[in-house]
């Protein structure tokens, strides 16, 4: 039961997570060509020593006795959120434009962060795009996703 | 040397230049009076900004930016009791005292006056020890770097967190993601899935812009907002007496903030707590520290802003960072081809002694633009946060974008993004892996050309003095702080 309340910790969730990922990674490598000069190593050697000193390092992150339990805050909502609303935002940056959807994610982040002041925040968007707008399509010259605009 | 600072001064003097010495302080003093934002945050979003200017000119910008936002951070400490920046933790002390005392224009006047003594003593001592170590530099070798590279990532993983084993293991995490790409010395594909766009490796600014700028988006979302508490505008100035008396106290900390911050990994938020520490410990008003007391203001302050110079003499003699910001500044040089090192004081001199003169310049306008903008940067501390957060998620967005214009490179800033939240929520250093990133590439690279000039003996790390020492000190730094732990236990 003690091992079980130690393994809800979640320094040793997070640890178990890396072992897990770093096997993987460990096997995914495979063989590499064997290098011809005396000395040097082969391509896998590097980075399967890395994962070996990580899985190691997350071993003794169990393994060590628990003084404090650790810190960790529980996800709201809001987090949720923020991060749907940006992979949904990324996915269709190319397709939409992002003259089109800046301006949504503009209003959608203050809103549900909390801010209620929809005047303020209308305002800043159309601060916000126009002086991006200014500095990276006019002065620095960086081609922005036209999207549907570029059609 | 003389003519190397005329060099410098005359690179300067032009009008892009300056303005972007102004403009750097301007965005560093609001970035840092954000409570929130951080001098890191602060220049890694100011990165895409550079994308298309002159490398002189984008690092001056970037360096002003970095010097600025460490003394912005003191601002809404003092004002209103939260530290803007972590080091302007140790600043709110006394300072947020003197205020409740109805005396905040005598601790915001100290605040940018030490700031801007201990950032001019730390461009002294960038000046003065960059150039010979840079000459000691120029004679290591594989092994040399290697070493050094282990002594960098050991500091960072002992200082970044009260847990040994968590900076170690993020550390490593940094490191295992350098290795994704085509293998440097055979060509062949290590982790690049299949994708095309990962065989150059994981792109450093979109990682560095998820890393700082998005995942604070992510965590400060999700704790919603409060609005600031309103600050007296009225208040009384000190006598030029009072400033001056504290000499000593802003040559003490500025000197001891330099050397930390020659030290790879030791950061501003240590050196300002070190630094307090220290002239709390000489000084003959102890106990009116934490209740006031202006020494108490002036010794973090001038501390944290003499390591911007000392962060940087490792940056540009060796082309190891000394700090997560100053991490963010190698990828801003390499962004422009500039790559730090010995090599560089050959090849761009130009560069080195401007940014030399330049920090000079910007603590003079970090010093005007401190003293006259006091109630303006006030106001700045109750601007709605939320419209910030929305402002630094597209510029992430965008920045990333801009970067080889590809989307690949925005999904590595969100990825970095969610790992920098993950890390935050699960309390893990996130510094360690920034430094693994710059840092993993001089590990490798070094270590496998170390072990071909050997033939494939290891004994190569110790038997040259140089790399000998530095993988001693390593050693030394990790199982410093088990050994004060343990040293601690027993004084109790």
């Amino acid at each position: 039961m003690k091992v079980l309340e130690q393994l809800k910790n979640t320094d040793r969730i997070f640890a178990m997570v890396i072992i897990a990922v770093s096997m993987v990674l460990y096997w995914y490598i495979g063989g590499m060509e064997e290098p011809y000069s005396p000395g040097a190593l082969s391509a896998s050697t590097y980075p399967r020593l890395v994962l070996g000193c990580t899985i190691f390092v997350s071993l003794l992150l169990i393994f060590r006795p628990a003084r404090l339990p650790a810190k960790s805050d529980s996800t709201s909502q809001r987090g949720v959120l923020i991060i749907i609303l940006m992979v949904a935002y990324i996915s269709l940056l190319e397709t939409v434009g992002f003259f089109i959807l800046t301006p949504v994610v503009l209003i959608l982040i203050p809103i549900v962060a909390g801010l209620k002041r929809y005047r303020l925040i209308l305002l800043s968007v159309f601060v916000v795009l126009l002086g991006l707008y200014g500095v990276f399509v006019e002065v620095l010259n960086i081609p922005l996703p036209q999207g549907l605009l570029g059609e | 040397m003389w003519d190397n600072l005329v060099l410098g001064f005359s690179t300067i003097a032009t009008l892009p230049a300056l303005t972007a010495i102004v403009s750097g302080v301007l965005i560093g003093i609001l970035c840092g009076v954000l409570p929130g934002l951080s001098a890191s945050t602060a220049v890694a979003l100011m990165v895409p900004f550079t994308f298309g200017m002159d490398p002189l000119v984008s690092v001056l910008l970037l360096v002003s930016v970095y010097l600025a936002g460490e003394y912005g951070g003191s601002i809404t400490a003092i004002a209103i009791g939260t530290p803007g920046t972590p080091p302007a933790a140790a600043t709110m002390l006394d300072g947020y005292e003197l205020t409740k005392q109805g005396k905040p224009g005598l601790a915001l006047t100290t605040s940018v006056v030490a700031s801007s003594i201990g950032g001019m003593i730390g461009a002294i001592v960038l000046f003065a020890f960059s150039e010979p170590l840079a000459r000691v530099a120029l004679s290591f070798g594989a092994p040399e770097y290697f070493s050094l590279a282990v002594f960098g990532l050991a500091i960072i993983a002992s200082l970044a967190s009260d847990n040994l084993l968590k900076g170690f293991l993020i550390m490593l995490i940094g490191l295992f993601l350098t290795t994704i790409g085509l293998d440097g010395f055979t060509g062949e594909e290590r982790y690049t899935f299949g994708i095309p766009k990962l065989m150059d490796g994981i792109s450093f600014i979109p990682a560095l812009i998820g890393l700082f700028a998005m995942s604070s988006v992510f965590y400060d979302v999700e704790k919603g907002f409060s609005t600031a508490k309103s600050v007296a505008l009225s208040f009384a100035m000190p006598k030029l007496r009072e400033l001056a008396g504290l000499w000593k106290v802003y040559l003490h900390s500025s000197l001891l903030g330099s050397i930390i911050g020659v030290l790879p990994g030791a950061g501003a938020t240590i050196t300002a707590f070190i630094c307090y520490n220290e002239v709390k410990r000489f000084s003959k008003n102890k106990d009116k520290f934490g209740k006031g007391c202006l020494e108490g203001v002036a010794a973090p302050e001038a501390g944290n802003n003499a390591v911007v110079g000392g962060s940087l003499v490792p940056l540009l003699t060796l082309g190891i960072p000394g700090s997560a910001t100053s991490a963010v500044l190698i990828g801003a040089l390499m962004l422009h081809n500039i790559q730090p090192g010995p090599l560089l004081f050959q090849t761009n001199g130009e560069i080195v002694y401007g940014i030399f003169a330049g920090l000079f310049v910007a603590c003079i306008a970090q010093l005007i633009l401190g003293l006259i903008g006091v109630p303006l940067w006030i106001k700045v501390i109750s601007a709605p946060k939320p419209l910030l957060l929305s402002v630094i998620a597209v510029i992430s967005v965008v920045g990333s974008y801009g970067y080889n214009n590809s989307i690949v490179d925005v999904w590595v800033m969100f990825a970095f993004g969610l790992l920098g939240y993950i890390l935050k929520k699960l309390d893990f250093p996130a510094s360690p892996i920034i430094l693994a990133l710059v840092l993993g590439g001089i590990l490798e690279e070094n270590f496998r050309r170390a072990l071909i000039i050997s033939g494939g003996e290891y004994k190569i790390f110790i038997t040259q003095p140089i790399s000998a020492t530095l993988l001693a000190m390593a050693v030394l730094s990790l199982l410093s702080p088990v050994l004060m732990n343990r040293l601690a236990r027993k004084t109790n």
